[in-house]
């Protein structure tokens, strides 16, 4: 079902001076409560996704970014063109700057203060350093109510991810979804997610030989934990506070575990809905671990998994997609590489690393441009399959919000004024797409408060208290 | 080739592409920089900490000792650099991302603590019991992956499998329990790997007998017996304590409801016993009950075999074996005395080496050497199996003049310890070493044709100590130009636990490494400019001495660099002058900065702080001062020997007591 949107502008054009007698059409009105009385699909899900090394708008080719024309009559650049197809599902949300990873303000790494600020609007603890503790990312927050009852509360996965002088291991510089108590890991291996999420019954697992009766492995599995609950569980008596909140946080994480077992024992398969288990791809050569080996410059280079890059980030996306659509979490997020962005781009025939374009060999803004063309053609995939997605009556695009971001502006100088921020999805009544939105130079952060808003979250700030984090409004999202 | 910005008032700030002339933005320094800057200089930037402060960084940072440029502390510092060494400046083709800057404020104090001015003895009131922080610590990937080999006999590593370990900035060893916030991810992994850990040990009637004898031949009538018997030998090791006979029984029951499921088999049974163990708090944490100190209630004594588990992931990161298990339940842990004896003999195990050679690999910017890649172009004599020799190279020396040597060489400095780690006049080579040095390197008739690592005096007018070895040079280099500004902060915040704070107000450039002429002129600029001077006056002199060594860790005396306007190449004298902050007197080569920096009074105490931190599994608070007395001082009286420090830590409050659950 293709939407189709009329801005009043063309509708008046077109009337000329004729006036309109016929009834005014739910499909010519967005954002306005249709006249047909369908209620509202409401938010549901958040997709969050990454891609490094911000957008190319300066250097000596120009800008291959911005959109040109108003605000609801835009022709896309060469960057986001590939988006076409769904530019009236897209805000090009430009204007927010990111206060929180302002170097000229607060002692932060360049690209550091980006990744850990992106999401949380917190401010970098000095380079290195991660965030205060208690400064989670939006997905987190919403969490809770929006995955409730389901398996995942959320699911992080990141393709070619740790690169350079992260060494694979999880840093300041690759990580980008915080809880309460730190950052997330993500899931690196699409083999073993796969097998995780649509493996079979109790989730999979080799092991624990129980015969071929999948509620036996489960009751087996079941019995195991339980017991294991028990031991954190009286043992946290024994403890002071301090190590009783440190085994109580993993007795949190224990039980929701518990619990994924049992919604996956008592809970049938989603019927009627777009939940179809994805093709198993075969990404034979593709080391999700390969950045273990990494140098620090990205001399190191990992052909064969980098050549991989683009089937598996397309069999992440099917997997993201229908982690959403079999209601396996209502929170999700995929990340392009890191900061460090140090593999190369066979199938684009560059051989160098993504940061020694942005800056380590001279800022080279054509191959920049290349690479932030393939990364929208990826967005535009996982769009179209969001929007393939039969949720009973809507598509899984109209009950979902994507957010698409980077961890900088402007890649030679680092700059982080008019992030290159997109947002995606909802219907008309929770998100008014279609648009290219200027937003003025306001703090990042009142983008992630109103997203929470949008949400049903309620609060009036979020992130770093010294930066404005009021909602926005006007422009808006919706 | 790489082109960065132009440093500010540089002429060639705007023939550089991409970046426009533009007003210098050092022109918008802060007024809080500006007045700590009017304190002799970068002093009021340069935190020398007794702590760790895992809050945020407040900007400016506060002075922490005596002005004049000198030592503006007492030691057990924070390292604060990211691994590899640090670039206080951002930007270009030095790589972004490893940038200097210091965390907290400098050290006020609690109680009794002293605020590091400059290398006072106040002296502190120990008497009483004070272990600092003692928070719950879990089994790191790299411990994880040896207690399973040691509690089972796997040697597959599935620590593998588990998601990455945080790589924390203050603890340099993966192991801040304060980093260790378990993700639904991570347990999620355990559990699966639990499940294949056991499925191996149980996969067949062989394996299953390593569990106890009786599983070599099991019945139906003896099965419950069988499966008692295993969990009552396993679980006392895999829970490192003492097992009751009711927490024995729930393993008994829990085997029968799971052997009572359809397709359950004895095997698998079994192997849901481990599995639960594996995922237990008992074996994933290391759970310190502690026994009661009289007249003090709020420390315990560590003891028995919580004492073994300490021990034993220290010396050995793995699980005590039956001998240390032995010792516990004998009551030989009890007391400090017992607790040295067994540290020593520990020490004295080669199993200790690994745990040093570990340290060292996280210490020192070595770890990439194994896969280091230079422009062959540039220098076709380097390959990655270079890079991994010369690895290898400063771990055995390492490891030789800490373990072996007992000869003093390197007067005034005794055999074994670190300031003569950091001067001493010989290394280890082996037959591809020798050639890619050149016999130039060592001493005059040295020729090696050994295949494996063999000790060579050095050309001590080249090479003296650790930080002139070949790999040191070649790990502390991004891509092929030195930076004497990265080398420079490694032996400040790594070496003497000094921090300085990224500027804040204005975003520093590194210079264009190939505008022409040597390292020293290029960086010239900006320790001339008045806002970059204060802190670099102190960061350079101690990496510029190291441009004798290039990026492949060869000796050079010239450096060859080309003048962009006439294409002309030149050969110019590199000087290599520098002095070490708070140490009187100026070096005119590395040779002499090594000499320099080993009589710094800082040197000793960071190297004792780095240990502490990763004995301690931790980071270092106001609540350590008496620890690190203890630990400075013994260090100190040892003559910085290292096997006595590493069994110093065992005499101090923080290995021996615990805060009170």
């Amino acid at each position: 079902m293709t939407r189709f949107n009329l801005n009043r502008r063309t509708v008046i054009k077109g009337a000329g001076s004729i006036a309109i007698a016929l009834p005014w059409l739910e499909v010519m009105g967005h954002g306005r409560k249709a006249r047909a009385q369908t209620a509202t699909t409401p938010l549901k899900r958040l997709v969050t996704i990454y891609q490094p090394g911000g957008a190319v708008r300066s250097g000596t080719n120009g800008d291959k970014y911005t959109p040109t024309g108003s605000e609801t009559s835009f022709t896309l650049s060469p960057i986001l063109a590939p988006l076409q197809p769904m530019q009236s599902r897209i805000i090009v949300a430009d204007g927010f700057n990111l206060k929180c990873g302002d170097q000229s303000m607060y002692s932060v790494e360049q690209h550091q203060g980006g990744s850990v600020g992106l999401f949380t609007g917190a401010v970098q603890q000095g380079s290195g350093n991660y965030i205060p503790k208690m400064s989670p990312s939006i997905d987190q927050v919403l969490a809770p109510s929006l995955s409730k009852g389901k398996s995942y509360s959320s699911l992080q996965f990141a393709v070619r991810w740790a690169t350079g002088k992260s060494h694979g291991k999880l840093s300041p510089m690759n990580a980008l979804y915080f809880s309460d108590s730190g950052a997330i890991p993500p899931r690196l291996d699409p083999q073993d997610i796969f097998t995780t999420l649509f493996g079979s019954a109790g989730g999979g697992g080799a092991g624990g030989a129980s015969g071929s009766d999948p509620n036996a492995a489960a009751k087996r599995k079941k019995s195991i934990l339980d017991f294991v609950d028990k031991k954190y569980d009286g043992l946290k008596a024994k403890l002071g506070t301090e190590d009783r909140a440190r085994l109580d946080q993993h007795l949190t994480q224990l039980r929701d575990l518990e619990n994924r077992i049992m919604i996956s024992t008592t809970t049938p398969p989603a019927t009627g809905s777009g939940c179809k288990p994805p093709m198993k791809v075969d990404t034979a050569g593709y080391n999700p671990t390969s950045a273990l080996n990494a140098d620090n410059d990205g001399k190191v280079k990992d052909l064969d998994t980098d050549m991989k890059i683009p089937t598996v980030g397309q069999f992440m996306m099917d997997m993201l997609v229908m982690a959403l659509a079999c209601d396996k979490t209502a929170v999700i997020s995929l990340q392009w590489t890191d900061t460090e962005a140090k593999h190369t781009f066979p199938w684009l025939n560059l051989p160098e690393h993504h940061h020694y374009y942005q800056h380590d060999g001279g800022f080279r803004p054509t191959e920049c441009t290349q690479i932030q063309t393939w990364y929208s053609q990826m967005h535009l995939a996982l769009l179209q399959k969001m929007q393939a997605v039969d949720m009973g009556g809507h598509s899984l695009l109209d009950e979902s919000m994507v957010l698409f971001g980077s961890e900088l502006a402007d890649p030679p100088s680092h700059g982080k004024n008019n992030m290159p921020f997109l947002l995606a999805g909802g219907t008309s009544g929770t998100m008014r797409t279609g648009r290219w939105v200027k937003f003025g130079g306001v703090p990042h952060n009142r983008l992630l408060t109103t997203i929470l808003n949008m949400f049903g979250d309620a609060r009036t700030s979020f992130g770093d208290s010294r930066i404005d984090s009021s909602a926005l409004k006007s422009p808006s999202l919706v | 080739m790489g082109k960065i910005a132009a440093p500010c008032g540089s002429r060639s700030a705007g023939r550089v592409p991409g970046h426009a002339r533009g007003p210098c933005k050092a022109t918008g320094v802060s007024l809080a920089l500006v007045s700590a800057l009017a304190f002799g200089g970068c002093v009021g930037n340069i935190n020398s900490q007794n702590m760790d402060d895992g809050g945020s960084s407040t900007g400016s940072g506060s002075s922490s000792g005596s002005g004049g440029g000198k030592s503006s502390g007492s030691g057990g510092g924070t390292s604060s650099g990211s691994g590899g060494g640090s670039q206080s400046g951002t930007g270009g083709s030095n790589g972004s991302g490893g940038s200097t800057s210091g965390t907290g404020s400098g050290g006020s104090g609690g109680g009794g603590m002293v605020s590091g001015s400059g290398g006072s003895t106040v002296s502190l009131d120990c008497s009483a019991k004070a272990p600092g922080r003692s928070p719950l610590r879990r089994l790191t990937t790299y411990e994880y992956n040896n207690t399973i080999r040691d509690l089972l006999g796997d040697t597959m590593n599935p620590g593998g499998s588990l998601p990455a370990q945080v790589d924390s900035k203050q603890n340099l060893f993966g192991n801040d329990a304060d980093e260790q916030a378990p993700s639904s991810l991570l347990v999620e992994k355990y559990q699966s790997v639990a499940e294949a850990v056991a499925g191996r040990a149980t996969a067949s009637t062989t394996a299953l007998g390593k569990l106890h004898t009786c599983a070599s031949n099991v019945t139906t009538a003896n099965e419950e017996s069988c499966a008692r018997m295993i969990a009552t030998t396993l679980a006392p090791r895999a829970y490192r304590r003492t097992v009751p006979t009711s927490e024995v029984d729930e393993l008994v029951a829990m085997f029968k409801d799971i052997r009572a499921l359809s397709g359950a088999t004895f095997a698998s049974s079994v192997a849901g016993m481990i599995e639960a163990m594996l995922q237990a708090p008992d074996f994933l944490y290391r759970i310190e009950l502690g026994q009661a100190v009289s007249g003090n209630s709020t420390v315990k004594r560590i003891a028995g075999r919580e004492m073994a588990t300490r021990l034993s992931y220290l010396f050995w990161q793995t699980m005590p074996d039956a001998a240390l298990f032995q010792a516990a339940d004998g009551g030989m842990l009890d007391t400090s005395d017992g607790v040295k004896q067994q540290a020593q003999k520990m020490l004295d195990d080669q199993k200790s080496h690994a745990m040093v050679a570990f340290f060292f690999d996280n210490l020192l910017p070595i770890p990439d050497l194994s896969g280091l890649t230079r422009d062959t172009t540039v220098f076709p004599k380097w390959s990655s199996s270079i890079g991994a020799s010369m690895r290898n190279e400063v771990q055995r020396f390492l490891e030789y003049e800490i373990f072996e040597n007992t000869a003093q060489v390197a007067a005034p400095y005794a055999a074994g310890s670190w300031q003569a780690i950091l001067t001493a006049p010989y290394t280890f080579v082996d037959k591809t070493l020798f050639a890619y040095y050149g016999s130039a390197t060592f001493a005059s008739g040295t020729n090696v044709t050994a295949t494996s690592l063999t000790k060579v005096n050095l050309n001590t007018s080249q090479r003296l100590g650790l930080l002139t070895l070949g790999g040191m040079a070649a790990g502390s280099t991004i891509s092929s130009n030195t930076n004497p500004v990265l080398r420079g902060t490694f032996v400040l915040n790594k070496l003497m636990c000094k921090n300085i704070e990224l500027p804040v107000g204005f975003t520093p450039m590194a210079p264009d490494p190939y505008s022409g002429k040597t390292a020293r002129e290029r960086y010239s600029k900006h320790s001339e400019s008045a806002s970059c001077r204060p802190c670099h006056q102190f960061i350079d002199p101690m990496g510029l001495p190291f441009e004798n060594y290039d990026a492949v860790g060869m000796y050079r005396e010239t450096e060859k660099w080309t003048d962009m306007t006439t294409n002309m190449t030149y050969n110019t004298q590199i000087d290599a002058s520098g002095s070490v902050l708070g140490v009187d007197g100026s070096a005119k080569n590395a040779i002499e900065l090594v000499q320099l920096l080993a009589k710094s009074p800082d040197v000793g105490n960071c190297f004792a702080s780095h240990w502490m931190r990763f004995a301690y599994g931790r980071s270092l608070t106001d609540g350590d001062a008496c620890n690190q007395q203890t630990v400075d001082n013994a260090f100190k009286d040892a003559g910085y020997n290292i096997k006595q420090l590493l069994l110093t830590l065992t005499q101090s409050d923080g290995f021996l007591y615990r805060t009170a659950q």
